[in-house]
This record gives structure tokens, C-alpha cells and sequence, in this order.
């Protein structure tokens, strides 16, 4: 029985600059690349006979040439056979770097319409397009026949719509289009979420992003590893990334000083994520009640924290600690505002976070100065 | 606070007054007019300012110095004096704080008077609470900062934390975020998104630019890969079609050759045969026989026209008309007859002319004048007309109208037969008497008349006049005839000559028979002569083009190179429609517009390169942007929610603090209470304010309670000067000074006595401050004097 080994990833950005985390940008730039050797690292060890790379290679159209020299480089050591399918953030346009010449012979980069390229000796055809310009609203597949003796993948950059009518900016296509080309495995790019479907012994495969690059792409990234066959596919997710991006609130109730916050965080931390703790990068959000007065130090927090793990952002929403049924009684101002506070709270459930930060300001008011962290 | 100095330097009609009030009861007493109120209103006006306008002017020194003075208090524990120079506006006021216990100089926040900064109460609070002027003690206007500091000491139980300081940090809190400050939190960052957005707005603009690019450059560039294609596929070609044209050429020389080649052997043919060898030709032979020979045509042509003249002429004398003649012999038998009566007949006629002549002039005149008979002839018949239509009317016009129509008819008769009323004129008479005459000319004539079939004389004239015509027409055809045949005559023989002439030149050359042979020969000849000319002239034409044609080089050459490049053509197997096309001028001018466009393509595609290298952002850029404008969003939606709960917590703050505005009543009702009752000698001790600090009051003991209106001016003045001290002690952290301008002139003596014991008792114990009293009552001494507060009484200069 024929089959292919394949390594299918995408969406890598190589070149994005990491805004939201800037102190660490350049270092996360340089994981970027080692995550691109590792997955060929992964190529040579399961002795791969392809690397589909479906879209987003690059973060821009415009690379430094350093960047794409390096790229070149780690592709060229590939064992397998590499194909490219431009995307809308790297497409195949005249200035790209796909256009230049030093791309290593292994590598295939789909520049055009629909192409096949057949694997020598593995009667295996994949079929790839790519995007020519960053937005590609009509679909980029034109009608083909594959030959059904052959294995035949499709690898392409593509947003999956419900239907024919839903428009999208970035070569639409229906689960339904997909499972009436003919093909055994779809590798689909795009999605920095890793979604996969298999209906019967066709698969498609959105692999989602191999390394995340901001909280909005939290957990564990990777890239899908398999093989695939004639009425036979078999691909798994194989975690790739460095480091993951990871959002937490995190109760801090009742410490005062900076080594307790930090003992509480890292005790939290480390329990949710294992002992790969230290290398995550941390958006956290410190919640609870602290005592009368306190008001927890974020830049110091952070930088404390940043000894032990490798990236931390926190947000402060911490409450002071408060006998709300004793400030109730109190005949005074402070009681009477207390008592309008928790009013509002019992008319409008809603608003009840706004409401208790309203009554953290005014209590730190009716002691002194409000202070308002710009760090936050 | 107390005042230790006042020092009046120039105010009013005060000048140089210095007053140094002792820590107690002072009694400045003065008569009418002796400036007290000017003292209370300078001690404002030090700490509170003067008004606007004539409050202004009011107290400007009759003679014209300005306002000045010095006022020296102690305050909170520090010493102060307060210098102030009046302006004619408030601006124009120079103040000087000093702090005399540290010797320095206190600035004033801009626009904040030195009472508000040092006492913390506003002049209305001032006024309502221990200033008593003449008004009285009532307390007017809004009071909102004493309601304000009544409840917020009322409700807080702290003096250090008022409820304006809450807000106040609250506030402070808030405009840290959202404020018209430049460094405020929120704006700044909201700022810097908007320039993020318009910078992205850009970026996208130029990427979209970019992208318009990238569409043109690949539409370039599959333009100039097919261009390239096609032109190198006829550049292949336009060798060969170089080649083709080059053999065609090749070929039109020889062939050019060839031809002249073969006209020339025709030529040198011809040219033996007609001028070198045996009977050659000479051109002086030619020349002469075909003179001879266009001579001998020419001649033909007048033969002929001759002729034809000849028959015009002889048609012409056939057709003569001769009928006439057949009476020529009757008139040649009697000619003499017919001569004489001619004569005769032809003298009578001319008389009878010239009578006729005469008449005709006669009538002439008779016809033109008034009474022509043309002007009769037209009266009459106007004048018949008019009585015909009255005869319509009448018969007997009628009549008439018939009579006079018949007598201009006969009139009309005779004028036209020359016949006048008057009678017959005398040519007429002649005229006929002629005519007789010639009748009988007539009758004489008559058998000769009838053999010739004429009527008369006349007509035998007629008659006689065609017979001459007639014999003067054939005469002068004959004549004609005769002329023409001797000219032809004579052109035949000329013709006969030439031809001799003809035969005789080419009897060296052919041995001719007849003249038409002759002829014959000689045309051939001409023909043959001319023929050469031609011949020579086209060969020399030919000759001349060949030789263009061939320039300079060798026709030999020439024909082996083109053997050389038709054999080397053969091979490459061009087909014959190829070869056409090749060399058709359509396919240079093909190739040059595909060289051109393929020439502008590259020029455009290389032009749209540049510019798209020159873009400086991308989609990179873009990214970048989009990340930094996430994340400021998100800081500003945080910050936002911050500012929102410190808003709320405001909200909430002010919700408390008017909610516990209504309680502080029980408090000032007891205070105002308790310094009533004391007033009053223990009559009424229940008092109780209104939110607009307004009293009420209860008999001691009493449930009723009553309102101010139902009280004796007296009591109301006692009942506020106890809600004055009340507030007054609440106020401040110190006790503020109690200055009264014959406020208590309502007050009877005993209630004057018990007000100023109050008073200096109160502080003695500490429970009220300086009190500073202005009276022009002789009795305030008197009561000062009982109650032991003579220390304190200063006599106005």
C-alpha cells in the first residue's frame, strides 16, 4: 500500500514583530525560526516525504533579505520535499521574496493558479495554487481531474465559509467543495486555530499556527504530522511551539507585600501549567482582596515574576479587603456611601465589577490620595 | 482667627486709622457718621475684596488718594498681614500676604481672595455667618458652602476628611485619566490611536497602491514574456525573409540582365540589318523617302476633299429647280413686247407709289389729332354703349342708341375704304386713274399673259425674275465644276510625281512594280525605321536601369551568389506562402510594431518596478499597526472602566453626602438651641432650621412651634444671632472673629446686657472668637460696662 509521510503546518509569520510584547520581540523572532527548524528536524526524523506549508510562511510581502536567506537555508537542509502555497500575508505577488532567486531545489512554491507537481517515485500529485495578491475574494480552485491512481493532495491557503453565498476575503471554499475534488487530504492554511475533519478516508486540515504570537493565540501550537494513502489517512497534532501564550486571573487575596504576590502567582501558575511554567509567556490578571491600604506593586510584581518565568503582563483588579456589613452601619459619609454602593449593586447585578471598583476608589479616597496605575 | 491690627491708611473718609483690637469683646464705638461701617467694609474688602462699580467708588477717598490699608491677624497658630492696595478694578488691587511668623511671603492662587484661602470659607459664608452688618441678622442667599460644610462635618465626624476633599481626590483621580490636562491617561492614549488609525489609513491607501502596482507589473510582464516570444519567433524569421529579399533581388538583376542582354542582340540585330551591309539603309533615305511619303498623304488628302467638293457641286447643280425655264422660249419670241410694257407698266407703277405715299401722310394727321377719327370712332361707340343701358330705362333710348350706331358705322365704312365726307381727295382720283391704265396694260399683255399661265403683268414679272435666278444658278455651278476638275487635275498629277519620285529613289534597293508596292515599301520601311527608334530608346532605357540596378558590382558575381543563396534557401524548405509573406512589406512593418511595443512594455514594466520599490510601507507595517492599535484599545477600554467606576464612586459620593445633608439639622437645632436659650434668659430653647436655614422656634416647655414672621424683630434678631454663632462655630476649625455693626439695636437694654454677657462669656470659655462690636449706642457702653467688657471698648476718632 502506498503511502506518503507528510508534514502539513502554516501560518508561521516569520518576521511579525511581536508589538505586545516588545521587550521580548527580537528573541521571540529568533524562536520563530528555531520552531521552523524544528519542524524540519521533525521531516528528517520521521523520514518525511513532503512538508506542505499552507500560507503565511512570512508575516509581510516585504521580507529582510536576511530573514529569507536564513528561511532558504533551513528549508534547503530539509530532507523531504517542501511545498509553499503563498497566502494572503506573503502572497506570490511580483515583489515577493518567492520571486527571488536562491530558493534551494527542494523547494516547490506554488506561484500561480492550480498546479500539480508529482512526487518522483511516489506517484503522488500535489496539487497547490497560491494567493497572488492579499485579498483573493473568488475562490482560486479551477476545475481539475485528478488521477485516482495517483495519492493526491491538495495543499492551499483558504477560508472554509457555510456556504457558496458567504463571501470571504481570503479564497473561500466549502467543506462540500473539498470532499468533491477527489483529493485524500486537503491541507488547509489560514486559521491560526488547528481544526481537522475526517469524512471517511478524506481529511482536511486547518493546522492551525505552529508557534502563537500573541494572547490572542493562547495554548499549545503545533503543526499536523501523518500519513496519507490511497482510502487512507492518518494525521496527528505534534506540538511545535517554544512557548505558550497563556491568560490567567490569578487570586491574590490577602498578600500585601511584592514576594507574595509572587509566591501566589507562581504557586497558580505552576499548578495550571505544568512544569513547562517557566517558559510560557503570561498575560495575568490579579484578582481578590487585599488588605486596607495595599495596593500591589505591578512593575515590581512583573519584575520579580520576570526572574522566574520568561514574560509576564499583569493587570490589576484586586479590591481591598472590606467588612461591607460593617462599613454598612457606619452613620457617617463613608457608611452612607457604602450603603448607595451596595444599593446599586442590588439594582443592577451587572455592573457589580464597576461598582465594587467604585467602591475600592471611594474608600482609598476617604483614606488619601487615589493613585491609578498607569502600568496596568 | 483674631485680628490684632487694623490699620487704615486710606479708606472713605478714613485716614491713618489704626485700631488694635484686643482677644475678647471689643466695642468700637463711634457717633453717626464716624466711619464704622467704613471699619467693618474695609475689613472685608481686606478679606474678601470690594465689589464691582459704585460698591467700588463708594469708599474712594474724597481726596482722590487710594484705597490702602493693613490688616494683621493671627490664624490657625501663624501670624499674618495683609497689605491691599484698591484699584479701580479687582485686578488693578495690589495684596500683599505675609506670614509673619515665617516671614515670608504667601502667594495667592489667581483669583482667590485672601480671606477664602486663609479661612476656607467663601465671603457669602462670611457674611451669613459672622459679619452682621446693618442688614441684620438674618441670613440670606443660597448658603450652599454652609450647607455643604455643615453636613459634611455634621455626617463625617471628621474634620480632616470633608467630603469636598473626598471629591476632590476622586476628582484628581479621574482627571488623571479623562481631562483637558495634556497628560491626562485616556486622551493621550485615545490621541495616539487616532494617529494610528490615520496612519493605518494611509498604509492601507499605499499598500492598495502597492497592490495596483503588483496588478500592473504582472500584467507588464506576461505582456513583455509574450511580446519577447512572438518577436523572437520573427526575428528567426527576418533573416530568412532578409535572405529572400535579397535573392529576389539577386534575381530581378540577372533577370534584368538576361532581358537587356536579349534586347540588345535584337537590337544589334536590327541595327546590322537596317544600316551596315548590303542593302543597308541610311537614315538621309529614310528621311527623305518618308518625307516623300507624308507628301504623297497629304497630297492624297486634297485629292480627296477635292472631290468631294466636285460632288457637292454637282449635286447641287442637279438639284436646280429648271421648271421655270420651260417658258424661256415665249419670252425670247417676244421679248421686245414684254420690254416695252414693262417699261410702261413699271412708270405707272411707281406713281401710283408715291400717290399712295402722299395719302398715307394725310391720314397720318387726320388720325392724330382731337377730332382723329380714331378719337371720333371711340366717342361714338361709348356714347351707343351709355344709350344702349338707358334704353333699359327708357325705349326711346334705345332708339337713339340704334340711330347713332348706324351712323358711326357707315362712318367707319367710308374711313376704311379712304373715303372721306368731305369727299374723295384728288390722289385718290390719280390713283385710279393709273390703275386704269395698267389694266389695260393687262388686256394688251393677255395672250401672252395666258401662254406663259400668268395672270398679269405681275406675276409675268415674278415669273421673268425666277427664270433669271434659275439660269444665274446653273451658270455659276458650271463655273464651279469646271474649276474643281481642273484642280484635281493638277493634284494628280503632283500625287504621279511624288510617286516617280518614290519609285525612282528605291529602285537601287527593290525593283518596284507599282505604286501601291512603292508605297507599301515605304511604310514598312518607316515602320521599320521607327520601330529601331523605339527599340533603341527602349533598350538604352532598359540598359540604364540594369545598370542602376547592378551598381557596382559584377553581374557575374551577382548571378553566383544568388545561385549560391537559392541553394542554401532550398534547404531550410520554405513553403511558397511563407516566402510571400516573408517578404511582404507587412511583415517588416510587423516586426518593427512588435519591436516598439515590445520596446514600451518593458519600459512601463520597468517604470512600475521602481515605483513599487519606492513604497516604503506594506503589509508588515500594517501589522505592526494593527497590533499597537489592539493594544491600546485594550488599555484604553481598562481605563476607561477605571474612570467609570471613579465617576460611579463620585456619583455615589455625592448621592450619600445629599442624603446626609437632611440630617445635620438635630445638630444646629441643638446648638442654636442652647445659645438661644442663653440669649433669652432660658425663654426659648427649641429651635429648629430648615434646609434653607430658615428657623422655626418652641416656647420652652411648649409643643407649639413657630415661625420667624410671628415673632417680635427682637426675638428674630436674638434667634439669628444664635444660629450665627451656631454656624459660626461649626464653620471653622478656629473660631472666626464676630463682627456686629449695631446689630443688636433691636435688642431692648436687658437683652442687649444678656447678649454682650453671652458674648464675652462665651469667649472667656473659648466657645466663640474675638467678637468686634460697632455702635453708635451710648447704652452698649453702659451694657459693657455691666457686663465688665470695658477693656475692649476703642472710641472712634
Amino acid at each position: 500500500m502506498r503511502i506518503l509521510k507528510i508534514v502539513h503546518t502554516a501560518d508561521l509569520h516569520l518576521g511579525s514583530c511581536f508589538t505586545s510584547t516588545p521587550e521580548i520581540a527580537a528573541q521571540r523572532k529568533a524562536e520563530q525560526l528555531d520552531t521552523l527548524r524544528s519542524i524540519v528536524e521533525m521531516c528528517r526524523e520521521n523520514s518525511s516525504d513532503a512538508l506542505l506549508i499552507a500560507g503565511d510562511l512570512f508575516d509581510s510581502m516585504r521580507v529582510e533579505p536576511q530573514l529569507v536567506a536564513e528561511v532558504q537555508d533551513i528549508l534547503g537542509s530539509c530532507d523531504a520535499k517542501v511545498f509553499i502555497s503563498p497566502g494572503n500575508h506573503d502572497p506570490a505577488a511580483p515583489d515577493s521574496c518567492y520571486m527571488d532567486e536562491g530558493w534551494p531545489e527542494n523547494v516547490h512554491i506554488f506561484k500561480g493558479g492550480l498546479e500539480r507537481v508529482d512526487l518522483e517515485g511516489k506517484k503522488t500529485s500535489i496539487w497547490g495554487l497560491g494567493f497572488r495578491h492579499s485579498i483573493e475574494v473568488d475562490s482560486l480552485l479551477t476545475d481539475f481531474k485528478p488521477d485516482d491512481n495517483y495519492i493526491n493532495i491538495l495543499l492551499m491557503h483558504a477560508e472554509l465559509v457555510p456556504d457558496e453565498a458567504s463571501e470571504s476575503r481570503y479564497n473561500p471554499v466549502t467543506k462540500e467543495k473539498l470532499l468533491s475534488l477527489g483529493m485524500d487530504y486537503c491541507a488547509l492554511g489560514h486559521i491560526h486555530k488547528a481544526q481537522a475533519e475526517k469524512v471517511g478516508e478524506f481529511m482536511y486540515c486547518n493546522c492551525g499556527c505552529p508557534e502563537g504570537r500573541g494572547f490572542d493565540e493562547l495554548g499549545d501550537k503545533g503543526v499536523y504530522s501523518g500519513h496519507v494513502g490511497k482510502g487512507f489517512v492518518h494525521m496527528e497534532f505534534v506540538s511545535t511551539c517554544n512557548r505558550k501564550y497563556v491568560s490567567e486571573r490569578v487570586d491574590v487575596s490577602g498578600c500585601s507585600v511584592v514576594s507574595e504576590f509572587c509566591d501566589k502567582i507562581i504557586g497558580a501558575i505552576s499548578k495550571s501549567q505544568g512544569d513547562d511554567y517557566r517558559n510560557n509567556i503570561y498575560s495575568l490578571t490579579l484578582i481578590g482582596a487585599l488588605p486596607k491600604g495595599i495596593m500591589p506593586d505591578i512593575t515590581a510584581i512583573s519584575k520579580k515574576l520576570m526572574e522566574t518565568v520568561h514574560y509576564v503582563r499583569l493587570t490589576d483588579m484586586t479590591t481591598t479587603e472590606l467588612d461591607i456589613n460593617a462599613l454598612m452601619k457606619d452613620n457617617s459619609l463613608r457608611g452612607a456611601f457604602v450603603r448607595n454602593i451596595v444599593s446599586k449593586i442590588e439594582r443592577d447585578e451587572r455592573g457589580r465589577d464597576k461598582y465594587l471598583r467604585a467602591l475600592l476608589y471611594g474608600l482609598r479616597a476617604f483614606d488619601g490620595e487615589v493613585k491609578i496605575h498607569e502600568d496596568n | 482667627m483674631k485680628i490684632t491690627e487694623i490699620y487704615i491708611k486710606s479708606f472713605g473718609k478714613l485716614k491713618g486709622v489704626k485700631i488694635s483690637p484686643i482677644d475678647g469683646v471689643n466695642i468700637i464705638y463711634g457717633e453717626n457718621e464716624a466711619g464704622k461701617s467704613t471699619v467693618m467694609e474695609f475689613i472685608l474688602g481686606m478679606l474678601y475684596g470690594l465689589g464691582k462699580g459704585d460698591q467700588r467708588h463708594r469708599y474712594e477717598p474724597w481726596d482722590g488718594s487710594r484705597m490702602a490699608g493693613i490688616l494683621q491677624f493671627e490664624h490657625e497658630g501663624t501670624s499674618y498681614q495683609l497689605g491691599r492696595q484698591f484699584g479701580s478694578t479687582r485686578s488693578a488691587d495690589k495684596i500683599d500676604l505675609w506670614s509673619t511668623t515665617a516671614g515670608v511671603q504667601i502667594p495667592l492662587p489667581e483669583k482667590t481672595e485672601p480671606g477664602e484661602f486663609i479661612l476656607k470659607i467663601n465671603k457669602e459664608s462670611f457674611i451669613n455667618s459672622v459679619f452682621i452688618g446693618q442688614a441684620g441678622t438674618a441670613i440670606k442667599g443660597n448658603n450652599n458652602e454652609i450647607l455643604a460644610k455643615l453636613t459634611n462635618l455634621a455626617a463625617s465626624g471628621d474634620e480632616t476628611a470633608s467630603k469636598s476633599e473626598i471629591s476632590a481626590r476622586l476628582a484628581e483621580a479621574a482627571a488623571c485619566l479623562r481631562s483637558k490636562r495634556v497628560n491626562a491617561v485616556i486622551p493621550s492614549l485615545e490621541k495616539e490611536r487616532l494617529a494610528l488609525l490615520e496612519e493605518r489609513a494611509q498604509i492601507v491607501s499605499s499598500i492598495s497602491t502597492s497592490d495596483e502596482l503588483r496588478e500592473d507589473i504582472m500584467r507588464l510582464s506576461h505582456k513583455c514574456e509574450r511580446l519577447q516570444f512572438e518577436f523572437d519567433g520573427l526575428e528567426e524569421q527576418s533573416s530568412l525573409a532578409s535572405d529572400l529579399k535579397k535573392l529576389r533581388e539577386m534575381d530581378e538583376v540577372v533577370a534584368k540582365y538576361e532581358a537587356v542582354e536579349a534586347s540588345k542582340e535584337k537590337y544589334e540585330k536590327l541595327h546590322n540589318a537596317m544600316f551596315d551591309g548590303e542593302g543597308s539603309i541610311t537614315d538621309e533615305f529614310l528621311d527623305d523617302a518618308r518625307a516623300k511619303l507624308d507628301e504623297y498623304k497629304e497630297q492624297q488628302v486634297v485629292i480627296k476633299m477635292k472631290q468631294e467638293q466636285l460632288e457637292a457641286c454637282e449635286d447641287r447643280l442637279a438639284s436646280i429647280d429648271r421648271s421655270c425655264m420651260d417658258n424661256y422660249p415665249i419670252v425670247k419670241k417676244y421679248a421686245r413686247e414684254i420690254t416695252n410694257a414693262f417699261d410702261e407698266y413699271g412708270e405707272l407703277r411707281s406713281q401710283r407709289i408715291e400717290l399712295e405715299r402722299a395719302l398715307e401722310e394725310e391720314a397720318q394727321k387726320a388720325s392724330t389729332g382731337i377730332f382723329s377719327t380714331q378719337n371720333i370712332i371711340l366717342g361714338g361707340v361709348i356714347i351707343v354703349a351709355l344709350l344702349l343701358l338707358l334704353g333699359f330705362a327708357s325705349p326711346v333710348f334705345f332708339i337713339i342708341g340704334a340711330i347713332v350706331g348706324v351712323v358711326l358705322g357707315v362712318y367707319v365704312y367710308f374711313q376704311k375704304k379712304g373715303v372721306s365726307f368731305e369727299g374723295m381727295p384728288k390722289e385718290n382720283i390719280e390713283i385710279q386713274n393709273i390703275e386704269t391704265d395698267m389694266r389695260a396694260i393687262n388686256r394688251s399683255m393677255r395672250p401672252i399673259l395666258d401662254s406663259m399661265g400668268c395672270a398679269n403683268m405681275e406675276d409675268l414679272d415674278r415669273e421673268l425674275h425666277n427664270m433669271d435666278h434659275v439660269r444665274n444658278q446653273i451658270n455659276k455651278a458650271a463655273e464651279e465644276k469646271d474649276q474643281l476638275l481642273e484642280d484635281i487635275d493638277s493634284q494628280r498629277k503632283k500625287l504621279r510625281s511624288i510617286l516617280d519620285s518614290l519609285k525612282e529613289q528605291l529602285a537601287p534597293y527593290k525593283d518596284v512594280q507599282s505604286d501601291a508596292e512603292a508605297l507599301k515599301i515605304i511604310s514598312a520601311l518607316d515602320k521599320a525605321q521607327r520601330d529601331h527608334a523605339v527599340f533603341e530608346a527602349q533598350y538604352k532605357t532598359e540598359l540604364e536601369a540594369f545598370e542602376s540596378l547592378l551598381g557596382e558590382r559584377d553581374i557575374d558575381i551577382v548571378i553566383l551568389e544568388a545561385d549560391e543563396l537559392r541553394e542554401n534557401l532550398m534547404t531550410k524548405k520554405i513553403s511558397k506562402e511563407t516566402a510571400q509573406r516573408l517578404i511582404s512589406d507587412d511583415f517588416e512593418e510587423n516586426l518593427k510594431t512588435l519591436r516598439a511595443d515590445l520596446d514600451e512594455s518593458k519600459t512601463e514594466l520597468v517604470k512600475k518596478e521602481t515605483q513599487l520599490s519606492m513604497q516604503t510601507v506594506g503589509t508588515q507595517d500594517l501589522n505592526i499597526i494593527n497590533e499597537k492599535i489592539k493594544l491600546l484599545t485594550e488599555q484604553i477600554d481598562h481605563y476607561d472602566f477605571e474612570y467609570s467606576a471613579i465617576c460611579e464612586a463620585q456619583s455615589a459620593l455625592d448621592d450619600a453626602f445629599e442624603s446626609m445633608q437632611k440630617d445635620f439639622g438635630p445638630m444646629i437645632n441643638f446648638r442654636a438651641g442652647k445659645i438661644l436659650d442663653e440669649l433669652t434668659g432660658n425663654k426659648y430653647s427649641s429651635v429648629i432650621i430648615s434646609e434653607n436655614l430658615v428657623p422655626s422656634i418652641a416656647e420652652q416647655g411648649g409643643n407649639d412651634i413657630r415661625g420667624c414672621q410671628s415673632m417680635s424683630s427682637g426675638t428674630v434678631d436674638q434667634i439669628y444671632l444664635a444660629l450665627r454663632l451656631a454656624i459660626a462655630g461649626i464653620l471653622t476649625n478656629e473660631s472666626l472673629p464676630l463682627f456686629l455693626d449695631d446689630a443688636l439695636s433691636q435688642f431692648d437694654d436687658k437683652r442687649m446686657t444678656d447678649a454682650l454677657f453671652y458674648l464675652g462669656k462665651e469667649n472667656s470659655r473659648g466657645s466663640i472668637g474675638q467678637v468686634i462690636f460697632f455702635t453708635c449706642h451710648g447704652r452698649v457702653l453702659y451694657a459693657a460696662k455691666e457686663t465688665g467688657l470695658l477693656d475692649g471698648v476703642v472710641k472712634l476718632p
